[in-house]
């Protein structure tokens, strides 16, 4: 047999010898496993946040306010699930497609990301940040 | 008594029975290799949960806002002041090729905003916002 007669010659001293080798590779291993990190990072495109008032934005665009629990269009408090046809709603008659997205009271950015997302699924006009100016 | 074997019992070589080892040890790394991502991240800021698609573009410079609402820029946390100014002159060095900005998903939306706020006053108009796919 082709096995018998491999296994049964002479072993050839291995140039290498294993241990160190292995404990190479444990060492890769443990690095590989420490280091690299399995989050499924995606990233959204964002621009600069106008400031309130800095210009007629105000005017042309949907201001869409994201408090804490509710969310207001144009002041007045809306259910999320209707979010996107009041928008569109309120941008008709305006020039500019703007919806001017603002986190009030505090606001976490999880409930701003939300709301973007809510946004972009309804495919509504341009988003831009709105910021109230600082004093 | 002595379990009967149809061959003969080898003669123990330990490198025969390491063999194995070495291969699952072997794919593990090699799956770790191509399966995970090395870089700087940062457990303390857990980035908002999206539904969007978008790829991150590799190697940009990371701001970090942390929940707290701090801000930190090469491992070093910074005021609203100090930030500025370690941003100043940033973007008109050809630098401004675009900024990542890494935030917790509790952090005051607010902060967020502040941050892009000094990212355009030093002359970066636009910039990635880091989400996930799922939660931690």
């Amino acid at each position: 047999m082709l096995n018998r007669s491999w296994s049964s010659r002479p072993r050839r001293r291995s140039l290498v010898s294993l241990t160190p080798l292995i404990d190479v590779v444990f060492n890769l291993l443990l690095f590989f496993m420490l280091a690299s990190s399995f989050t499924d990072l995606r990233s959204i495109r964002l621009d600069a946040p106008v400031e309130a008032g800095a210009s007629d934005g105000e005017r042309q665009g949907c201001v869409v306010e994201v408090a804490g629990t509710e969310v207001r269009v144009l002041g007045r408090t809306v259910p999320e699930e209707e979010l996107v046809a009041r928008v569109t709603a309120a941008l008709v008659g305006r020039a500019e497609g703007v919806i001017l997205l603002r986190p009030v009271e505090g606001a976490s950015l999880q409930r701003l990301v939300s709301i973007l997302d809510r946004l972009a699924a309804g495919g509504v006009g341009r988003v831009v940040l709105h910021q109230e100016r600082t004093p | 008594m002595k379990p009967r074997f149809r061959r003969a019992p080898r003669r123990p070589q330990e490198d025969d029975n390491i063999l194995p080892l070495i291969n699952v040890v072997f794919l593990l790394v090699i799956f770790f290799l191509l399966a995970g991502r090395i870089g700087v991240e940062s457990s303390d800021v857990v980035p908002p949960i999206s539904k969007n698609e978008d790829l991150p573009a590799p190697s940009e410079p990371t701001l970090l806002v942390y929940g707290d609402g701090r801000f930190a820029l090469d491992g070093r946390f910074l005021g609203d002041e100090a930030l500025r100014e370690a941003l100043a002159g940033v973007g008109s060095d050809g630098l401004s090729r675009g900024w990542q900005i890494r935030a917790a998903a509790d952090a005051e939306a607010d902060r967020v905003l502040t941050a892009m706020t000094l990212l355009r006053d030093a002359g970066i108009e636009s910039a990635r916002l880091a989400t996930v796919r799922t939660g931690p």
